[in-house]
This record gives structure tokens, sequence and C-alpha cells, in this order.
């Protein structure tokens, strides 16, 4: 409880820490819309025979102990903590309460979130990640401006990659010329590399060019790429701001407030920095004792940003009388690295599988999965299975040739 | 805590400044033709496999037909088009049509008409598809599977068979193998380009003409390149170069010539069949009519300025003679062997004979022909059938059937065109006939639906036979 006492202290102390918790709320609220408007998606999955373990677990079937009707009162009980702390945020008397209310909602949430891999996504591990800290960590303005700027150059360093400066991205995306594309590719790197490290800065001239910057950006990416992600980033970017403008503030009157409170220490920000900075590190180059940390590096890590796959994938449901080829209905919310990822699309021929089983006439699903990286100049098949509904048939008796998992891990 | 807080350090910006030039050399040093016309991607992409290994194979999952053996469907009889039946088989004159089974799709839902656009006729079976399915019919009208596709906006491109399997091409590059007696989807591929002619079976492989693709020396006649597929597995054994030809073009195989014979336009093309590079091309003065009727190293081609020609494919289809007709042809010639005759239809449904030696019309009959086939084909009648009817016996019974009048196909008599028989059939006829033990099997539109029509030999009687002369 010294914990939450201490963390509740420091953000009374702090207009920003209020404003960075009613943006963690907002977050909350919009990642239910976002699950709500995608079919309830953790409830969907739930259903789902084999769930999907996040790579830190070999099993993860004890993750479906509670029953659906409490994952649906979670999934409820989440939108109303949210939207409950969010209003309380407002105002500066309930602060505690509306604190209280914030780790009502991570834990529902939470429990929700780790059920299912497919459920993971870069603003849904930021989220539940940074809501963690804020309950818990001691030096929160500076842990989150250092970590908010941390993200943004580890995005862009990953969009350093062959991959996202071919422009493909765009280019999927977007009907615009290759050398275009390629163009807004570096624009968008260097964006995410040089403004986002701006924030470091206490000249207010880099600070708030840097900010303005990228609060553009980030207001494409509302257009470009959906909602969630760009509005979550922009709710830090004003936390940043406003930390910022309260820190100058806080200049000015140093005189003044010394005596009142001690600085919060530093340990743990720097901890929390170092582990960060070497799971990614672990995530993408090769050095000794890297497997010690890989299991750290699959949660910290973020996915990659830029989709380097395309496949192609026939299906057909066979029945006694014909066969039809059908389509895999598209996962709302999955992210577009994932959108190849032969384990996923394993998985949702399985959950077809169950929901033919009640037609009589209905056999079992085929299913043909081609895959082309960047850098193949064709399409290479990653599986093909006459018989998916076979409970035989599982992910490892595919015997995925070393082509589709290497760099995979 | 003192005022130097608020102070700014020049060693920060300094840091500041040499991060991001190191960052802006980063990203521009990461695309190495930002600067150029090159693409990034197109680069990467033509560099070499970074991983060449084999995929896995559903062989183990799927046991394949004993034999796949060769092509068993072909227009126009068979690969040389030039509409022969074989000539080990000699046949009667009096037909009968004994039972016809009307063609259904999706009989669960009370059986709903099914008029195919491609089909693939054989000893097995009946193989038919439309845009949106296809249907495999056994010889006794029982229809054996169904497959439907799940865009039925897509066309379909072809339907190719061999013994075991039968493959569905549908224009978008999507190619589906079937097993062709049970309907058990074998294997499916995307080629994720556009099909843009007929798909066969040589030599064991599948050949797919696609698109060729834009490159950046830019070709200036439309081309296009052959997929080569494995039927096993419908795995990509590789791409030819490409080759001259526009989409729907027609094909034939010249097995004297060691050639494909491609035919587009009014053009033609000669293709080894091995290396599957051009060999020669010859450009006619009028567009071609339909494939080229190939007749060991002779080339019969119709064109639509209403001539008949002979090409010499040993001298790069050099032209012999050309004839032009009364009234234009809507057919490829059908040769008529021993006698060295030409036969074909023309615009008005009259059955023109051609001199093939020569080059010369010989008589012309008007047959009535209402059917939906255009065409005509040769086979041979029987001894007792030759004695009947006053045939030849150099001429080995070598003789005309084309559909005629409404709903009916006919023989005649090459030499004078005297009718030999006619039989009567339920529809229209469409197809060319497949023959299995002395019966013949069509493909007739029935108006409400089609259907397939067995069409047996008539001891008894040849009343309804009414032979008339030109």
């Amino acid at each position: 409880m010294e914990f939450f006492k201490s963390s509740i202290w420091e953000i009374k102390t702090a207009s920003s820490l209020k404003i960075l918790g009613g943006m963690l709320a907002a977050g909350h609220l919009i990642q239910f819309l976002f699950w709500q408007t995608t079919g309830q998606l953790p409830l969907q999955y739930a259903l789902e025979t084999s769930p999907m373990c996040w790579p830190l677990f070999d099993s993860c079937t004890w993750l479906r102990l509670l029953p659906l009707a409490v994952l649906k009162v979670f999934l409820y009980a989440y939108a109303f903590f949210a939207f409950s702390s969010l209003f309380f945020f407002f105002f500066t008397r309930f602060t505690g309460f509306a604190f209280f209310l914030l780790v009502c909602t991570f834990v529902p949430g939470f429990l929700l979130y780790i059920q299912d891999y497919r459920l993971s996504s870069n603003p849904g591990y930021v989220l539940f990640l940074f809501t963690f800290l804020y309950m818990l960590v001691p030096g929160k303005a500076r842990l989150f401006r250092l970590f908010v700027v941390s993200f943004f150059i580890a995005s862009g360093l990953m969009k350093l990659s062959p991959e996202w400066l071919s422009g493909s991205w765009f280019m999927q995306h977007w009907p615009v010329h290759a050398k275009l594309a390629e163009w807004l590719a570096v624009l968008s790197t260097l964006i995410e590399l040089i403004a986002s490290a701006a924030l470091l800065l206490r000249d207010a001239r880099y600070f708030w060019t840097g900010w303005i910057t990228l609060f553009s950006y980030l207001c494409l990416q509302w257009w470009a790429m959906g909602y969630f992600g760009p509005t979550l980033f922009l709710g830090f970017l004003i936390f940043i701001g406003a930390q910022d403008l309260e820190l100058r503030k806080s200049d000015r009157e140093f005189i003044y407030q010394s005596f009142i409170r001690p600085e919060p220490t530093k340990l743990w920000t720097n901890i929390l920095m170092l582990t960060f900075w070497l799971s990614l590190a672990a995530a993408h180059f090769h050095f000794p004792g890297r497997h010690l940390l890989l299991p750290i590096s699959s949660v910290f890590a973020p996915h990659p940003v830029a989709s380097t796959e395309t496949c192609e994938q026939s299906t057909y449901a066979v029945y006694k009388s014909h066969t039809d080829e059908i389509e895999v209905p598209a996962r709302a919310g999955r992210p577009e690295t994932m959108q190849c990822s032969p384990y996923l699309r394993f998985l949702d021929i399985k959950s077809l599988c169950q929901n033919h089983a009640s037609d009589p006439d209905f056999q079992t699903i085929a299913s043909f999965l081609s895959i082309r990286r960047l850098r193949d100049s064709h399409f290479k098949k990653a599986f093909e299975v006459r018989d998916f509904c076979n409970s035989n048939v599982t992910f490892k008796s595919l015997g995925l040739s070393t082509w589709i998992t290497s760099g995979r891990e | 805590m003192d005022y130097e807080r608020q102070r700014i350090r020049w060693y920060w910006i300094t840091l500041f400044v040499i991060y991001s030039m190191v960052m802006i050399y980063a990203v521009l040093t990461g695309n190495p033709y930002l600067y150029t016309h090159q693409e990034f991607k197109h680069e990467l992409q033509s560099a070499p496999e970074q991983n060449p290994e084999p995929v896995p194979s559903i062989a183990s999952q799927l046991p394949l037909p004993p034999n796949l053996g060769e092509q068993t469907y072909r227009s126009r009889l068979n690969a040389e088009r030039n509409a022969n039946a074989p000539a080990e088989t000699t046949y009667s004159k009096n037909f009968v049509e004994k039972q016809v089974f009307p063609i259904l799709a999706d009989e669960k839902d009370g059986g709903e008409k099914f008029k195919p656009t491609l089909w693939s006729i054989d000893r097995d079976g009946f193989f038919l598809a439309n845009t949106g399915a296809a249907v495999g019919y056994n010889l006794n009208g029982d229809k054996i599977w169904e497959f439907r596709f799940a865009d039925q906006s897509k066309p379909l491109s072809d339907v190719v068979t061999d013994q075991g399997l039968v493959y569905l091409i549908q224009s978008s590059g999507e190619i589906v193998a079937l097993n062709k007696s049970t309907g058990q989807l074998q294997w499916s591929n995307k080629l994720n380009e556009e099909v843009i002619g007929p798909s066969f079976i040589s030599k064991g492989r599948l050949f797919i003409p696609l698109k060729s693709r834009p490159t950046e020396t830019k070709i200036p006649r439309p081309m296009f390149r052959f997929a080569v597929m494995k039927r096993e597995t419908g795995e990509l054994s590789m791409f030819s170069k490409p080759i001259e030809g526009k989409p729907h073009f027609q094909i034939s195989m010249a097995p004297e010539l060691e050639s494909w014979i491609l035919a587009f336009d009014n053009k033609i093309v000669a293709v080894d069949p091995d290396k599957l590079e051009v060999v020669w091309t010859q450009t006619l003065t009028d567009p071609i009519l339909g494939p080229v009727s190939v007749v060991g190293k002779s080339l019969f081609v119709s064109t639509m300025a209403g001539k008949v020609i002979k090409l010499d494919g040993a001298k790069k289809a050099r032209q012999e003679w050309e004839v032009e007709l009364a009234r234009p042809p809507v057919s490829s010639p059908t040769y008529l062997p021993i006698m060295t005759k030409l036969s074909v239809l023309d615009d008005q449904g009259q059955l023109q004979l051609i001199d093939a030696k020569a080059g010369k019309a010989l008589w012309r009959f008007n047959i009535e022909n209402k059917n939906s086939l255009k065409e005509t084909w040769s086979a041979r009648m029987k001894g007792s059938i030759i004695q009947e009817t006053g045939m030849d016996w150099i001429h080995r019974g070598w003789s005309i059937w084309a559909p005629c009048a409404k709903n009916r196909f006919c023989i005649y008599n090459p030499s004078k065109g005297q009718l030999i028989s006619r039989v009567s059939l339920s529809g229209s006829v469409v197809s060319f006939p497949m023959e299995k033990d002395k019966v013949f099997y069509f493909l007739v539109d029935m108006g409400k639906n089609w259907a397939i029509s067995k069409v047996e030999t008539e001891k008894k009687s040849a009343a309804s036979n009414n032979p008339t002369s030109p």
C-alpha cells in the first residue's frame, strides 16, 4: 500500500501526472471501444478451443479457467472503471479515488488482454505497461517522458530496415508512386528519430519544434492508420507538453518550492530504461547472453511497424455433396505485421472448423497458404493442409520449412 | 538543485546535433536507391533468393491417382486441332439418341440451371464449369462432384483434364486441382497474374500463359510467359521467357515440326516446346479465325477475309496456296485424311469442301446449321457403310460429320456431298462428340438447361435417314 500512497502523493503534486492519469483512463476506454467495435474480441477468442499463447509461456490453457460469463463481466467492468476514472481525474479532490479506479480498470483489462496473444498490439502493450508503471513506479514524470521518447526512437530505429525504407507500407495503403513512397518512408523515420529526441532538450525552441512536428505527424497517422495508436500517443504528447510547462514553472519558482518535498528516486527509471533498451537490442541483434533476455524481450519489445509480407490463402469447405471455396473472415484489430502469420492463420481455420461442425453435411476444411516476403521474387507455400479439422493436425505437425520460421523467434 | 537548472547546456545541443546527423546518415544510406530512378523494392526482389529451400509437400496427405497421363480433352478432337477422329476406329451410320441427362448445379436448392462456359469431356465423364461453379458428371449422367467458387465475379479461364485430375484455372491466376473421380481437392495455387490464353498439359507438365509483367526495358509488343507447374503438387517449376502473343490466342501442337503453333490476330508463331522460345513468326494479311489446323508439317488456317490458306510449317510458314470462298468461313478447316480435302462451315451455315492439294474450292452444300457448334469433324465409316453408300474404298471411309439443321448432326460423303445419315438430338449441339465404346456423348443446349446426350448405334433400322445429294 505504501507504493500506492507515495504514487498518489506524487500525482497530487503534479498536474501533468493527473493529465497522464486521465489520458491512461481514456486510453483504456478507447481500448474497450476498440474491442467492442471488433465484435468483443476477447470474448470471441475465449470461445475458441485453442488460445494463442504469449511467447513467454509454453502452454496457456490455465488462462482459460475463467468462464465466459465472468469474462463478460470483466469486459463491462473494465469500461465502467475506465470511464469513472477518467471522470474523477477531472477533479483535483478526487485524484486518489480516480487513481484507485484506474487500478480497478487495470485488473480486469489486463486479465482480458493476456488471455490470448492475438489481442496484443503496440498501443495495447503501451497502454497496459504505462498504467502498470503509473501505479507503482516513483519518479513518474521523468520516467514517462523518457519512455515516450524511447518508444518513438525505438519505432524509428525499427524503421531503418529495408522493408520500411522501400516504402512498401505506403504503397500498400495509398496509391502513391514508389519513389514518393520511399521519400515518405525516409521522412517518417527521421521525424520519429529526431523530433522525438528534441523532446529531451530544455531549450524551448528545440522542444516545441519537436513537439509540434510529432503532433502533426501523429495527426496524419490518425488519418492514415486509425484512431487507436495515434490517439494514445497524442495523449502522451499532451502530457509531455504539460509536464514541460510545469517544469519551467517549477524552475521559475524553484527558490520557493525547494523545501516542499524531496525528489523521487531515479533508480527505478534508470533500471526500467535499461531493461527496455536491452530487451529491444536482444530482439534485433545477436550478442552473448542474448537468449537469456529473449523472454523479457518478447514482452517488452514492440511489434515491428511495417508489414514485410504479403500472403495468399485459398480455403475450401468440404461437404459430403460438394466443395465450396470460402473466405476466412478477416480478424479485426489484428496488427498488420501479424496478418500473414501461419500460426494465426492456422488458429483461424481451426476456429472455422468449430463454426461449421454443426452442419451434418460438413466434413473438413482444406487450406493453402502462400507467403511472399519483401525480398522474395515469388510466393512460397507456407502450409497446405487438406484435412484441417482432423484433431491430429497441430501446428507442429505441419512441419513448416525453416524459411518461414527463421527470424520469428 | 540550483539555478543552473534553468540554463541550457551546450553539450546537450551538440550531442543532439551529432545524433541527428548520424540518424540522417543512417536513413539515407539505408536506401541506396533514394536518389536514383531505380526502385528499392524492385531491387530487393530481384536479388537472389534468400532461402531457396523446398516447401513441404501435401503428397503424403493426398494419394494421387496412379497415372495422370496426358491431357484427355482437346477442343477439335486432338492436339493438332485438325478435327480428325482417331483413324483406327470406324463407325456405323445409324445412330439414335438413347438418353439425355440434364446438367444441374446446387441440387439441394432444387436443381439450379447450369449453363457451362467451359468444359472438358473425356472417357471418364463431363467436367463443366461456369463463373460460379464446376461440376463433374460421369458418363451415366450422375453428378459425381460439385465445386463452388467463393468469388463468382472472377471469370474462369480454362478447364483442363488429365487421367486423374481436373484443373480449374481462373483468369486471376488461381488454380484448383480436383480429383476427377471424387472431386477431392488435390491442391490449390495462386499465381497472382492474369491468365491470358488456353492452359494445357504437355510432357507431363501444366502450362499456364500469364500476362508478362512490365520490366524496365519496355516491351514494344504484347507478350506473355508460360508458368510451368508440377501437376502432382501445384508447385511452380519455372517461368518461360516472354513470348509474343495476345490475350485469347489459340494453340495447336505440331509434333512433326516439334513446335507449338500459336495464332492471334494475323500472326502465327511457332514455339519450341523444350526451350519455350519463339522459333519463327509469320504475319498474314488478314486476321486468323480459330486455331491453326495442323496436318503433319502443313498448317491450314481460315481467315476473316473469307480465305482458307495452306502454309508450310517446315519453311517458317511460307504460304503454299490460298483460296477465296464464296462466303467467309466461321471456323478452322477440318482435314479429311487420304483424300486430302478440307471442310469448313461458312457464315450462312453452308458446308464447303476444299481441295487441300490444289487449293481449289469444290462443292458447297447448304446444311442449314442452326446449332451452337459451327464446326465440322471427320471420322471413318465402317466397310459395310462404304459398300452401302457407294463411297470410294480408296478413301477408307473418311467422311464429314457436321451439326446440321436444328438439333441434329449429319454425316456426309465428301466426294459429292451426299447425306449419309442424320441424327436428331434433344437440343442444340454445343460440343464436339466424345466417343467411348462406339457410343457418342454430346453436350446439348435444351433451352431451359444443358444436358448430356448419349447417342448409340441403332442396328435394326435407318428409317429416319433420308439421304439426298446437293
